[in-house]
Protein backbone atom coordinates (compact mmCIF):
# COMPACT_ATOMS: atom_id res chain seq x y z
CA UNK A 1 0.00 0.00 0.00
CA UNK A 2 1.03 3.30 -0.85
CA UNK A 3 2.06 5.54 1.92
CA UNK A 4 -0.82 7.31 3.60
CA UNK A 5 -0.89 11.14 2.26
CA UNK A 6 -0.10 13.85 5.00
CA UNK A 7 -3.30 15.44 6.90
CA UNK A 8 -4.12 18.81 4.82
CA UNK A 9 -4.96 21.40 8.13
CA UNK A 10 -8.12 22.85 8.31
CA UNK A 11 -6.71 26.27 6.76
CA UNK A 12 -5.62 24.53 3.72
CA UNK A 13 -8.90 22.61 2.74
CA UNK A 14 -10.75 26.04 3.30
CA UNK A 15 -8.13 27.53 0.93
CA UNK A 16 -9.43 24.82 -1.55
CA UNK A 17 -12.80 25.15 -1.12
CA UNK A 18 -12.38 28.98 -1.73
CA UNK A 19 -11.86 27.30 -5.02
CA UNK A 20 -15.02 25.89 -5.32
CA UNK A 21 -17.59 27.57 -6.69
CA UNK A 22 -20.25 25.31 -7.58
CA UNK A 23 -22.70 24.28 -4.45
CA UNK A 24 -23.17 21.03 -5.52
CA UNK A 25 -19.76 19.49 -5.71
CA UNK A 26 -19.04 21.77 -1.69
CA UNK A 27 -22.54 19.41 -0.75
CA UNK A 28 -19.98 16.75 -1.85
CA UNK A 29 -17.26 17.81 -0.16
CA UNK A 30 -19.40 18.05 3.14
CA UNK A 31 -20.12 14.23 3.07
CA UNK A 32 -16.74 13.26 3.19
CA UNK A 33 -15.26 13.27 6.61
CA UNK A 34 -15.52 15.30 9.60
CA UNK A 35 -12.45 17.94 8.59
CA UNK A 36 -13.91 18.40 5.44
CA UNK A 37 -17.48 18.87 6.18
CA UNK A 38 -16.14 21.09 9.01
CA UNK A 39 -14.31 23.21 6.10
CA UNK A 40 -16.93 23.50 3.59
CA UNK A 41 -19.75 24.32 5.82
CA UNK A 42 -18.65 28.00 5.94
CA UNK A 43 -19.36 27.87 2.18
CA UNK A 44 -22.39 25.87 1.96
CA UNK A 45 -23.91 29.01 3.57
CA UNK A 46 -22.44 31.91 2.59
CA UNK A 47 -25.64 32.42 0.90
CA UNK A 48 -29.29 31.75 1.86
CA UNK A 49 -32.68 32.55 -0.07
CA UNK A 50 -36.07 32.31 0.72
CA UNK A 51 -36.55 30.42 -3.01
CA UNK A 52 -35.79 27.40 -1.47
CA UNK A 53 -36.03 25.95 2.16
CA UNK A 54 -33.25 25.12 3.03
CA UNK A 55 -32.75 28.37 5.56
CA UNK A 56 -34.98 26.63 8.06
CA UNK A 57 -31.74 24.47 8.77
CA UNK A 58 -30.76 27.60 10.84
CA UNK A 59 -33.44 27.69 13.44
CA UNK A 60 -32.63 23.98 14.22
CA UNK A 61 -28.63 24.75 13.84
CA UNK A 62 -27.92 28.86 14.98
CA UNK A 63 -24.75 28.39 14.83
CA UNK A 64 -24.66 27.87 11.35
CA UNK A 65 -26.02 31.47 10.58
CA UNK A 66 -22.48 33.08 11.65
CA UNK A 67 -21.55 32.08 7.97
CA UNK A 68 -24.46 33.55 6.42
CA UNK A 69 -22.74 36.73 4.32
CA UNK A 70 -25.93 37.14 2.03
CA UNK A 71 -29.26 36.66 1.70
CA UNK A 72 -32.08 37.26 -0.88
CA UNK A 73 -35.55 37.46 -0.84
CA UNK A 74 -37.13 35.85 -3.50
CA UNK A 75 -40.46 34.80 -4.66
CA UNK A 76 -41.49 31.72 -2.80
CA UNK A 77 -43.85 29.80 -4.94
CA UNK A 78 -46.97 28.51 -2.82
CA UNK A 79 -45.58 24.87 -1.97
CA UNK A 80 -42.54 27.01 0.01
CA UNK A 81 -45.12 29.06 2.01
CA UNK A 82 -47.86 26.81 2.73
CA UNK A 83 -47.70 22.86 3.90
CA UNK A 84 -45.10 23.75 6.79
CA UNK A 85 -47.84 23.74 9.42
CA UNK A 86 -46.40 27.15 10.13
CA UNK A 87 -45.70 30.15 8.47
CA UNK A 88 -42.21 30.12 6.73
CA UNK A 89 -42.63 34.07 5.75
CA UNK A 90 -41.79 34.12 9.53
CA UNK A 91 -39.23 31.81 9.63
CA UNK A 92 -37.78 33.63 7.12
CA UNK A 93 -37.12 36.44 9.31
CA UNK A 94 -36.47 34.81 12.35
CA UNK A 95 -33.47 33.33 10.46
CA UNK A 96 -32.47 36.14 9.13
CA UNK A 97 -31.85 37.65 12.22
CA UNK A 98 -29.53 35.42 13.51
CA UNK A 99 -26.99 36.47 10.31
CA UNK A 100 -25.05 38.89 12.12
CA UNK A 101 -22.32 38.97 9.45
CA UNK A 102 -24.57 39.70 6.52
CA UNK A 103 -22.90 41.68 3.86
CA UNK A 104 -25.89 42.00 0.90
CA UNK A 105 -29.40 41.82 1.57
CA UNK A 106 -31.57 41.18 -1.91
CA UNK A 107 -35.31 42.09 -2.67
CA UNK A 108 -35.50 39.88 -5.50
CA UNK A 109 -39.39 39.38 -5.42
CA UNK A 110 -41.79 41.33 -7.63
CA UNK A 111 -43.85 40.98 -4.01
CA UNK A 112 -41.35 41.30 -1.02
CA UNK A 113 -41.97 44.25 1.59
CA UNK A 114 -39.78 46.34 3.45
CA UNK A 115 -41.14 46.26 6.47
CA UNK A 116 -40.30 43.01 7.97
CA UNK A 117 -36.15 42.81 6.71
CA UNK A 118 -35.59 46.54 7.57
CA UNK A 119 -35.17 46.46 11.21
CA UNK A 120 -33.39 43.01 11.16
CA UNK A 121 -31.08 45.13 8.38
CA UNK A 122 -30.35 47.76 10.50
CA UNK A 123 -29.02 45.48 12.64
CA UNK A 124 -26.59 44.72 10.46
CA UNK A 125 -23.44 45.88 11.40
CA UNK A 126 -21.62 44.59 8.33
CA UNK A 127 -24.25 45.40 5.84
CA UNK A 128 -22.14 46.43 2.79
CA UNK A 129 -24.45 45.99 -0.50
CA UNK A 130 -28.13 46.61 -0.72
CA UNK A 131 -30.15 44.94 -3.75
CA UNK A 132 -33.69 46.23 -4.83
CA UNK A 133 -35.51 44.47 -7.69
CA UNK A 134 -39.24 45.15 -6.70
CA UNK A 135 -41.89 46.21 -7.71
CA UNK A 136 -43.18 47.58 -4.51
CA UNK A 137 -42.94 51.47 -4.28
CA UNK A 138 -39.96 52.43 -1.80
CA UNK A 139 -40.90 53.89 1.34
CA UNK A 140 -38.99 56.42 2.78
CA UNK A 141 -38.65 53.56 5.57
CA UNK A 142 -35.61 52.60 3.38
CA UNK A 143 -33.60 55.78 4.40
CA UNK A 144 -31.96 54.66 7.53
CA UNK A 145 -30.85 51.87 5.50
CA UNK A 146 -29.44 53.57 2.84
CA UNK A 147 -27.59 56.17 4.97
CA UNK A 148 -25.96 52.93 6.87
CA UNK A 149 -22.58 54.19 7.22
CA UNK A 150 -20.73 50.86 5.84
CA UNK A 151 -22.74 50.67 2.25
CA UNK A 152 -20.52 50.60 -0.33
CA UNK A 153 -22.66 48.64 -3.08
CA UNK A 154 -26.13 49.52 -4.35
CA UNK A 155 -28.19 47.93 -7.12
CA UNK A 156 -31.79 49.37 -8.18
CA UNK A 157 -33.50 46.97 -10.52
CA UNK A 158 -36.85 48.22 -9.87
CA UNK A 159 -37.51 50.78 -12.51
CA UNK A 160 -40.23 53.88 -11.95
CA UNK A 161 -40.82 52.91 -8.36
CA UNK A 162 -38.98 55.17 -6.63
CA UNK A 163 -39.69 58.98 -7.51
CA UNK A 164 -36.36 61.26 -8.62
CA UNK A 165 -36.57 63.05 -5.40
CA UNK A 166 -36.22 60.10 -3.34
CA UNK A 167 -33.68 59.04 -5.89
CA UNK A 168 -31.79 62.32 -5.05
CA UNK A 169 -31.94 62.49 -1.53
CA UNK A 170 -30.48 58.68 -1.38
CA UNK A 171 -27.52 59.57 -3.53
CA UNK A 172 -26.86 62.40 -1.75
CA UNK A 173 -26.77 60.58 1.69
CA UNK A 174 -24.42 58.20 -0.28
CA UNK A 175 -21.88 60.57 -2.27
CA UNK A 176 -19.00 59.75 0.32
CA UNK A 177 -19.15 55.90 0.58
CA UNK A 178 -20.79 54.65 -2.91
CA UNK A 179 -18.42 52.13 -5.06
CA UNK A 180 -20.66 50.33 -6.80
CA UNK A 181 -23.88 51.21 -8.40
CA UNK A 182 -26.11 49.33 -10.75
CA UNK A 183 -29.20 51.17 -11.96
CA UNK A 184 -31.86 49.74 -14.41
CA UNK A 185 -34.00 52.36 -15.43
CA UNK A 186 -36.40 53.22 -17.90
CA UNK A 187 -36.63 56.81 -17.81
CA UNK A 188 -34.94 59.32 -19.41
CA UNK A 189 -31.29 60.03 -17.73
CA UNK A 190 -32.08 63.99 -18.55
CA UNK A 191 -30.71 66.31 -16.17
CA UNK A 192 -32.33 65.80 -12.98
CA UNK A 193 -30.86 62.13 -12.87
CA UNK A 194 -27.65 62.92 -13.55
CA UNK A 195 -27.79 65.64 -10.77
CA UNK A 196 -28.74 63.22 -8.79
CA UNK A 197 -25.45 60.80 -9.72
CA UNK A 198 -23.04 63.89 -10.03
CA UNK A 199 -22.07 63.47 -6.15
CA UNK A 200 -21.04 59.92 -6.40
CA UNK A 201 -17.44 60.91 -6.73
CA UNK A 202 -16.21 57.57 -5.17
CA UNK A 203 -17.54 55.18 -7.76
CA UNK A 204 -15.40 52.39 -9.09
CA UNK A 205 -18.47 50.27 -10.98
CA UNK A 206 -21.42 51.93 -12.70
CA UNK A 207 -23.91 49.73 -14.58
CA UNK A 208 -26.79 51.68 -16.59
CA UNK A 209 -28.83 49.34 -18.13
CA UNK A 210 -32.19 50.49 -20.58
CA UNK A 211 -31.41 54.46 -19.98
CA UNK A 212 -33.02 56.11 -22.74
CA UNK A 213 -30.27 58.27 -23.15
CA UNK A 214 -28.47 60.01 -25.68
CA UNK A 215 -24.40 59.01 -25.74
CA UNK A 216 -23.77 62.62 -24.78
CA UNK A 217 -25.73 62.49 -22.26
CA UNK A 218 -24.30 59.46 -20.65
CA UNK A 219 -20.97 60.84 -21.89
CA UNK A 220 -21.33 63.70 -19.60
CA UNK A 221 -22.55 61.85 -16.36
CA UNK A 222 -19.87 59.46 -16.44
CA UNK A 223 -17.23 61.81 -16.77
CA UNK A 224 -17.50 62.99 -13.15
CA UNK A 225 -16.89 59.00 -11.56
CA UNK A 226 -12.72 59.80 -11.92
CA UNK A 227 -12.06 56.97 -9.91
CA UNK A 228 -14.02 54.32 -12.31
CA UNK A 229 -12.77 51.14 -12.81
CA UNK A 230 -16.16 49.21 -14.93
CA UNK A 231 -18.37 50.87 -17.26
CA UNK A 232 -20.97 49.11 -17.94
CA UNK A 233 -23.79 50.79 -20.64
CA UNK A 234 -27.09 49.37 -22.13
CA UNK A 235 -28.91 52.29 -23.92
CA UNK A 236 -32.08 51.68 -25.81
CA UNK A 237 -32.64 55.41 -27.93
CA UNK A 238 -32.52 57.67 -29.01
CA UNK A 239 -29.31 57.90 -31.17
CA UNK A 240 -27.82 60.90 -30.57
CA UNK A 241 -28.33 63.52 -33.23
CA UNK A 242 -26.26 62.84 -36.48
CA UNK A 243 -24.01 65.68 -36.14
CA UNK A 244 -23.38 65.18 -32.67
CA UNK A 245 -19.99 65.77 -31.41
CA UNK A 246 -18.34 64.08 -27.95
CA UNK A 247 -16.48 65.25 -25.86
CA UNK A 248 -13.93 63.18 -24.84
CA UNK A 249 -14.03 61.39 -20.99
CA UNK A 250 -10.94 61.30 -18.48
CA UNK A 251 -11.36 58.02 -16.69
CA UNK A 252 -7.95 56.74 -15.95
CA UNK A 253 -8.67 53.94 -14.26
CA UNK A 254 -11.03 52.67 -16.50
CA UNK A 255 -10.28 49.05 -17.09
CA UNK A 256 -13.27 47.10 -18.63
CA UNK A 257 -16.07 49.53 -20.73
CA UNK A 258 -19.13 47.24 -21.87
CA UNK A 259 -21.73 48.50 -23.85
CA UNK A 260 -24.62 46.93 -25.02
CA UNK A 261 -27.07 48.65 -28.08
CA UNK A 262 -30.84 47.28 -28.28
CA UNK A 263 -30.94 50.23 -31.13
CA UNK A 264 -31.32 48.75 -34.83
CA UNK A 265 -28.53 50.55 -35.90
CA UNK A 266 -28.28 50.49 -39.92
CA UNK A 267 -26.55 53.10 -41.69
CA UNK A 268 -23.39 54.25 -42.32
CA UNK A 269 -23.60 57.43 -39.82
CA UNK A 270 -25.19 55.13 -36.77
CA UNK A 271 -22.06 53.23 -36.69
CA UNK A 272 -19.77 56.31 -36.87
CA UNK A 273 -21.74 57.30 -33.98
CA UNK A 274 -21.55 54.40 -32.11
CA UNK A 275 -17.56 53.95 -32.40
CA UNK A 276 -17.25 57.70 -31.74
CA UNK A 277 -18.70 56.92 -28.46
CA UNK A 278 -16.22 54.24 -27.75
CA UNK A 279 -13.57 56.78 -28.33
CA UNK A 280 -15.06 59.35 -25.98
CA UNK A 281 -15.51 57.25 -23.41
CA UNK A 282 -12.13 55.71 -23.68
CA UNK A 283 -10.13 58.81 -24.47
CA UNK A 284 -8.37 59.02 -21.14
CA UNK A 285 -8.05 55.20 -20.74
CA UNK A 286 -6.12 52.12 -21.64
CA UNK A 287 -8.84 49.26 -21.12
CA UNK A 288 -8.30 45.93 -20.71
CA UNK A 289 -11.39 44.65 -21.78
CA UNK A 290 -14.03 46.37 -24.36
CA UNK A 291 -16.77 44.17 -25.25
CA UNK A 292 -19.43 45.89 -27.51
CA UNK A 293 -23.01 44.45 -28.01
CA UNK A 294 -25.17 45.20 -30.62
CA UNK A 295 -28.30 43.73 -32.61
CA UNK A 296 -27.70 44.43 -35.86
CA UNK A 297 -24.62 42.97 -37.45
CA UNK A 298 -22.06 45.11 -38.75
CA UNK A 299 -20.99 44.66 -42.07
CA UNK A 300 -17.08 44.25 -43.21
CA UNK A 301 -15.22 47.17 -43.73
CA UNK A 302 -16.34 49.57 -41.25
CA UNK A 303 -15.81 46.84 -39.17
CA UNK A 304 -12.52 46.06 -39.83
CA UNK A 305 -11.53 49.99 -39.67
CA UNK A 306 -13.08 50.02 -36.67
CA UNK A 307 -10.60 47.39 -35.36
CA UNK A 308 -7.50 48.85 -37.03
CA UNK A 309 -8.52 51.79 -35.27
CA UNK A 310 -8.50 50.44 -31.77
CA UNK A 311 -5.20 49.08 -32.17
CA UNK A 312 -3.80 52.00 -32.62
CA UNK A 313 -4.78 53.32 -29.18
CA UNK A 314 -5.06 50.03 -27.23
CA UNK A 315 -2.35 48.06 -29.02
CA UNK A 316 -0.57 46.83 -25.61
CA UNK A 317 -3.42 47.28 -23.24
CA UNK A 318 -6.24 45.06 -25.04
CA UNK A 319 -6.58 41.71 -23.76
CA UNK A 320 -10.27 40.82 -23.93
CA UNK A 321 -11.91 42.15 -27.41
CA UNK A 322 -15.51 41.20 -27.47
CA UNK A 323 -17.33 42.75 -30.97
CA UNK A 324 -19.51 39.86 -31.47
CA UNK A 325 -22.15 40.83 -34.63
CA UNK A 326 -19.31 42.73 -36.28
CA UNK A 327 -17.86 41.23 -39.58
CA UNK A 328 -14.82 41.48 -39.96
CA UNK A 329 -12.15 40.30 -43.50
CA UNK A 330 -9.38 38.07 -43.79
CA UNK A 331 -6.86 40.70 -43.25
CA UNK A 332 -7.80 41.73 -40.04
CA UNK A 333 -7.58 38.20 -38.78
CA UNK A 334 -4.17 38.10 -40.19
CA UNK A 335 -3.18 41.00 -38.26
CA UNK A 336 -4.65 40.06 -35.30
CA UNK A 337 -1.56 39.18 -33.47
CA UNK A 338 -0.14 42.74 -34.65
CA UNK A 339 -2.86 44.60 -33.81
CA UNK A 340 -3.52 43.28 -30.13
CA UNK A 341 -0.60 41.52 -29.14
CA UNK A 342 -1.27 40.85 -25.84
CA UNK A 343 -5.62 39.60 -26.40
CA UNK A 344 -6.69 36.69 -24.26
CA UNK A 345 -9.98 36.76 -25.54
CA UNK A 346 -11.38 37.57 -28.78
CA UNK A 347 -15.55 37.42 -30.08
CA UNK A 348 -15.80 38.21 -33.85
CA UNK A 349 -18.05 37.06 -36.75
CA UNK A 350 -16.56 35.94 -40.15
CA UNK A 351 -17.49 34.92 -43.41
CA UNK A 352 -17.34 30.99 -44.11
CA UNK A 353 -14.20 31.80 -46.31
CA UNK A 354 -11.98 33.05 -43.36
CA UNK A 355 -13.34 30.67 -40.96
CA UNK A 356 -11.90 28.01 -43.72
CA UNK A 357 -8.24 29.90 -43.30
CA UNK A 358 -9.11 30.62 -39.46
CA UNK A 359 -6.48 28.25 -37.95
CA UNK A 360 -3.19 29.58 -39.89
CA UNK A 361 -4.72 33.27 -39.70
CA UNK A 362 -4.63 32.94 -36.03
CA UNK A 363 -1.79 31.07 -35.14
CA UNK A 364 0.64 34.33 -34.47
CA UNK A 365 -1.87 34.90 -32.02
CA UNK A 366 -0.12 33.31 -29.24
CA UNK A 367 -1.82 34.73 -26.02
CA UNK A 368 -4.89 33.93 -27.25
CA UNK A 369 -6.80 31.41 -24.92
CA UNK A 370 -10.86 31.89 -25.50
CA UNK A 371 -11.95 32.58 -28.77
CA UNK A 372 -16.22 33.10 -30.12
CA UNK A 373 -16.79 32.83 -33.20
CA UNK A 374 -20.16 33.83 -35.06
CA UNK A 375 -20.36 32.39 -38.63
CA UNK A 376 -23.48 33.44 -41.06
CA UNK A 377 -26.37 31.26 -41.32
CA UNK A 378 -26.48 27.89 -43.34
CA UNK A 379 -29.21 27.24 -45.75
CA UNK A 380 -30.57 24.43 -45.31
CA UNK A 381 -29.35 21.08 -43.47
CA UNK A 382 -25.88 21.64 -42.21
CA UNK A 383 -23.76 20.39 -44.85
CA UNK A 384 -20.69 22.61 -43.93
CA UNK A 385 -20.59 20.83 -40.93
CA UNK A 386 -17.47 18.58 -42.04
CA UNK A 387 -15.59 20.99 -43.22
CA UNK A 388 -16.04 22.83 -39.78
CA UNK A 389 -14.67 20.41 -38.09
CA UNK A 390 -11.54 20.74 -40.09
CA UNK A 391 -11.41 24.51 -39.58
CA UNK A 392 -11.77 23.65 -36.12
CA UNK A 393 -9.56 21.05 -35.69
CA UNK A 394 -6.73 23.68 -37.51
CA UNK A 395 -7.05 26.23 -35.19
CA UNK A 396 -6.39 24.16 -32.08
CA UNK A 397 -2.89 23.39 -33.67
CA UNK A 398 -2.27 27.36 -33.71
CA UNK A 399 -2.15 29.39 -30.94
CA UNK A 400 -0.20 27.32 -27.81
CA UNK A 401 -2.53 28.60 -25.26
CA UNK A 402 -5.77 28.43 -27.08
CA UNK A 403 -8.58 26.56 -24.39
CA UNK A 404 -11.59 27.23 -25.91
CA UNK A 405 -13.35 28.02 -29.33
CA UNK A 406 -16.76 28.30 -29.69
CA UNK A 407 -19.09 28.95 -32.76
CA UNK A 408 -22.07 30.35 -33.39
CA UNK A 409 -24.64 29.82 -29.76
CA UNK A 410 -27.58 28.39 -30.70
CA UNK A 411 -27.34 24.94 -31.59
CA UNK A 412 -24.65 22.57 -30.96
CA UNK A 413 -24.03 20.08 -34.07
CA UNK A 414 -20.32 19.59 -32.53
CA UNK A 415 -19.06 19.46 -29.16
CA UNK A 416 -15.24 18.34 -27.71
CA UNK A 417 -13.90 18.58 -24.34
CA UNK A 418 -11.10 16.96 -23.74
CA UNK A 419 -10.20 17.50 -19.81
CA UNK A 420 -11.62 19.98 -17.70
CA UNK A 421 -9.85 23.87 -18.99
CA UNK A 422 -8.29 24.01 -16.02
CA UNK A 423 -6.55 21.10 -16.27
CA UNK A 424 -5.14 21.81 -19.58
CA UNK A 425 -8.43 20.56 -21.04
CA UNK A 426 -9.66 21.98 -24.51
CA UNK A 427 -13.25 22.58 -25.04
CA UNK A 428 -14.75 23.00 -28.48
CA UNK A 429 -18.77 23.66 -29.10
CA UNK A 430 -19.17 23.89 -32.94
CA UNK A 431 -22.86 25.01 -33.57
CA UNK A 432 -24.35 26.25 -36.73
CA UNK A 433 -27.22 29.03 -37.27
CA UNK A 434 -30.27 27.16 -38.95
CA UNK A 435 -33.00 29.14 -41.27
CA UNK A 436 -35.94 29.63 -39.92
CA UNK B 1 22.88 34.79 -0.43
CA UNK B 2 20.36 32.98 1.99
CA UNK B 3 21.31 29.69 3.54
CA UNK B 4 18.02 27.47 4.46
CA UNK B 5 18.41 24.07 6.02
CA UNK B 6 15.85 21.37 5.92
CA UNK B 7 14.26 19.43 8.36
CA UNK B 8 16.67 16.34 6.87
CA UNK B 9 19.25 18.80 7.49
CA UNK B 10 20.30 19.31 4.18
CA UNK B 11 21.37 22.73 3.13
CA UNK B 12 20.39 25.40 0.33
CA UNK B 13 21.87 28.28 -0.34
CA UNK B 14 19.49 30.63 -2.73
CA UNK B 15 19.64 33.87 -3.59
CA UNK B 16 17.89 36.34 -1.08
CA UNK B 17 15.34 37.54 -4.21
CA UNK B 18 14.42 33.83 -4.18
CA UNK B 19 14.30 33.21 -0.58
CA UNK B 20 12.23 35.99 -0.15
CA UNK B 21 8.96 34.85 -2.22
CA UNK B 22 8.22 33.28 1.36
CA UNK B 23 6.69 35.80 3.63
CA UNK B 24 8.11 33.86 6.39
CA UNK B 25 11.77 33.73 5.28
CA UNK B 26 11.50 37.27 3.97
CA UNK B 27 10.41 38.42 7.82
CA UNK B 28 13.01 36.67 9.39
CA UNK B 29 15.32 37.97 7.39
CA UNK B 30 14.01 41.83 8.12
CA UNK B 31 14.31 40.78 11.81
CA UNK B 32 17.47 39.09 11.80
CA UNK B 33 19.25 41.85 9.68
CA UNK B 34 22.34 41.06 7.64
CA UNK B 35 23.50 37.87 8.85
CA UNK B 36 25.33 34.77 7.76
CA UNK B 37 23.50 32.31 10.36
CA UNK B 38 21.54 29.63 8.32
CA UNK B 39 17.58 29.20 9.00
CA UNK B 40 16.28 26.40 9.66
CA UNK B 41 12.57 24.92 8.07
CA UNK B 42 12.18 22.13 10.15
CA UNK B 43 8.71 21.51 8.95
CA UNK B 44 10.21 20.91 5.27
CA UNK B 45 12.29 18.11 3.44
CA UNK B 46 15.28 18.57 1.38
CA UNK B 47 13.33 16.57 -1.58
CA UNK B 48 10.01 19.31 -1.02
CA UNK B 49 12.07 22.51 -0.45
CA UNK B 50 13.96 21.90 -3.94
CA UNK B 51 10.59 21.83 -5.73
CA UNK B 52 9.78 25.05 -3.45
CA UNK B 53 12.21 26.93 -4.57
CA UNK B 54 12.30 25.62 -8.34
CA UNK B 55 8.78 27.66 -7.91
CA UNK B 56 9.99 30.98 -5.86
CA UNK B 57 13.01 30.92 -8.29
CA UNK B 58 11.00 30.76 -11.59
CA UNK B 59 8.31 33.32 -9.96
CA UNK B 60 11.46 35.76 -8.34
CA UNK B 61 10.78 38.93 -11.02
CA UNK B 62 7.65 39.06 -10.68
CA UNK B 63 5.70 41.88 -8.01
CA UNK B 64 5.12 40.16 -4.49
CA UNK B 65 1.07 40.68 -3.64
CA UNK B 66 0.33 43.29 -2.36
CA UNK B 67 -2.51 43.29 0.41
CA UNK B 68 -4.62 45.56 -2.26
CA UNK B 69 -4.09 42.63 -4.72
CA UNK B 70 -5.15 39.81 -2.48
CA UNK B 71 -8.40 41.57 -1.07
CA UNK B 72 -9.33 42.45 -4.64
CA UNK B 73 -8.85 38.58 -5.21
CA UNK B 74 -12.06 37.75 -3.80
CA UNK B 75 -13.49 37.84 -7.37
CA UNK B 76 -10.66 36.47 -9.07
CA UNK B 77 -9.51 33.76 -6.88
CA UNK B 78 -12.67 31.58 -7.30
CA UNK B 79 -11.55 30.21 -10.64
CA UNK B 80 -9.54 27.36 -11.12
CA UNK B 81 -7.33 28.54 -14.06
CA UNK B 82 -3.62 27.83 -13.13
CA UNK B 83 -0.92 29.45 -15.53
CA UNK B 84 0.83 27.08 -18.22
CA UNK B 85 3.99 27.22 -15.88
CA UNK B 86 2.54 26.68 -12.88
CA UNK B 87 0.74 23.23 -14.41
CA UNK B 88 3.41 21.76 -15.50
CA UNK B 89 5.52 22.56 -12.58
CA UNK B 90 2.37 21.35 -10.29
CA UNK B 91 2.35 18.08 -12.49
CA UNK B 92 3.67 15.74 -9.11
CA UNK B 93 2.37 12.84 -7.96
CA UNK B 94 -0.25 13.20 -5.07
CA UNK B 95 2.31 12.84 -2.03
CA UNK B 96 4.14 15.68 -3.79
CA UNK B 97 1.21 17.78 -4.23
CA UNK B 98 0.62 17.57 -0.47
CA UNK B 99 3.72 18.20 0.89
CA UNK B 100 4.21 21.22 -1.46
CA UNK B 101 0.96 22.38 -0.43
CA UNK B 102 2.07 21.80 3.52
CA UNK B 103 5.06 23.79 2.74
CA UNK B 104 3.69 26.98 1.01
CA UNK B 105 1.37 27.05 3.50
CA UNK B 106 4.13 26.79 6.04
CA UNK B 107 6.40 29.16 4.48
CA UNK B 108 3.63 31.45 3.67
CA UNK B 109 3.83 31.70 -0.24
CA UNK B 110 0.50 32.62 -1.36
CA UNK B 111 0.72 32.11 -4.99
CA UNK B 112 1.82 28.59 -4.56
CA UNK B 113 -0.40 27.61 -2.06
CA UNK B 114 -3.18 28.98 -4.26
CA UNK B 115 -1.81 26.76 -7.53
CA UNK B 116 -1.41 24.04 -5.00
CA UNK B 117 -5.07 24.08 -3.75
CA UNK B 118 -6.62 25.05 -7.35
CA UNK B 119 -4.89 21.42 -8.11
CA UNK B 120 -6.73 19.79 -5.42
CA UNK B 121 -10.13 21.38 -5.94
CA UNK B 122 -9.94 20.63 -9.95
CA UNK B 123 -9.18 17.06 -8.72
CA UNK B 124 -12.24 16.95 -6.68
CA UNK B 125 -14.78 18.28 -9.21
CA UNK B 126 -17.01 15.48 -10.50
CA UNK B 127 -16.12 13.06 -7.80
CA UNK B 128 -18.54 11.17 -5.32
CA UNK B 129 -18.05 11.15 -1.60
CA UNK B 130 -16.43 7.68 -1.59
CA UNK B 131 -14.44 8.45 -4.76
CA UNK B 132 -12.71 11.63 -2.48
CA UNK B 133 -12.01 9.56 0.39
CA UNK B 134 -10.10 6.71 -2.18
CA UNK B 135 -8.47 9.44 -3.64
CA UNK B 136 -6.77 11.37 -0.51
CA UNK B 137 -6.98 8.11 1.53
CA UNK B 138 -9.59 9.39 4.47
CA UNK B 139 -11.66 7.86 6.19
CA UNK B 140 -15.07 8.18 6.83
CA UNK B 141 -15.36 9.37 10.48
CA UNK B 142 -19.32 9.74 10.66
CA UNK B 143 -21.78 8.27 12.28
CA UNK B 144 -24.70 7.00 10.84
CA UNK B 145 -26.68 9.64 12.13
CA UNK B 146 -24.75 12.43 11.32
CA UNK B 147 -24.52 11.13 7.83
CA UNK B 148 -28.46 11.02 7.90
CA UNK B 149 -28.69 14.55 9.41
CA UNK B 150 -26.10 15.71 6.96
CA UNK B 151 -28.22 14.31 4.16
CA UNK B 152 -31.61 15.83 5.36
CA UNK B 153 -29.64 19.64 5.99
CA UNK B 154 -28.91 19.25 2.25
CA UNK B 155 -32.13 17.63 0.71
CA UNK B 156 -33.10 20.63 -0.88
CA UNK B 157 -30.77 20.06 -3.62
CA UNK B 158 -31.94 16.91 -4.67
CA UNK B 159 -35.49 18.57 -5.34
CA UNK B 160 -33.97 21.53 -7.67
Amino acid sequence: MANPLPELPFDVLTHIFEHILDERILQICAFVNRAFNAAATPFLWAHITSANTRYLTLLRRKELSVHVLDASEEFRPIPLREGYGFDTDQAWFECLAMCKNLRTYAWNSPHARFENALPILKRCPKLQCVVLLTQQSVSSALDPLICLSGLRKLRLYHRHWYTLSTFKYWMKLLSDQLEDLALEIQFPLGYSLSEALHPLRKLRRFVLSRACSTPSEMLSLVSHFYYLETLEIAYEHPLAPRDEIFFPCNLPSLRRLVITQYNDIKSKQDHKLLFAFVDALTAGSYPEALLIFSPETLPGRRADNFVTHLSKKHKSTMRTLFLENMYVGYKTIQKLHVYFPNLEGFSISVGTSVFAHMGILIAPSVNLRVLYLHVPPTKGQVEPRFEYEEALALMLQGPPKLRRIQVNDNVWVGKWETRPLAEGGVAVYLGVHREP
Amino acid sequence: MVNLVTSDNESFTVEKAVASRSVLIKNMLEDVGESDQPIPLPNVTASVLKKVLEYCDHHKNEPMPTSEDLAAEDTRKRTTDIGEWDQKFIQVDQEMLFEIILAANYLDIKPLLDVGCKTVANMIKGKTPEEIRKLFNIVNDFTPEEEAQIKKENEWAEDR
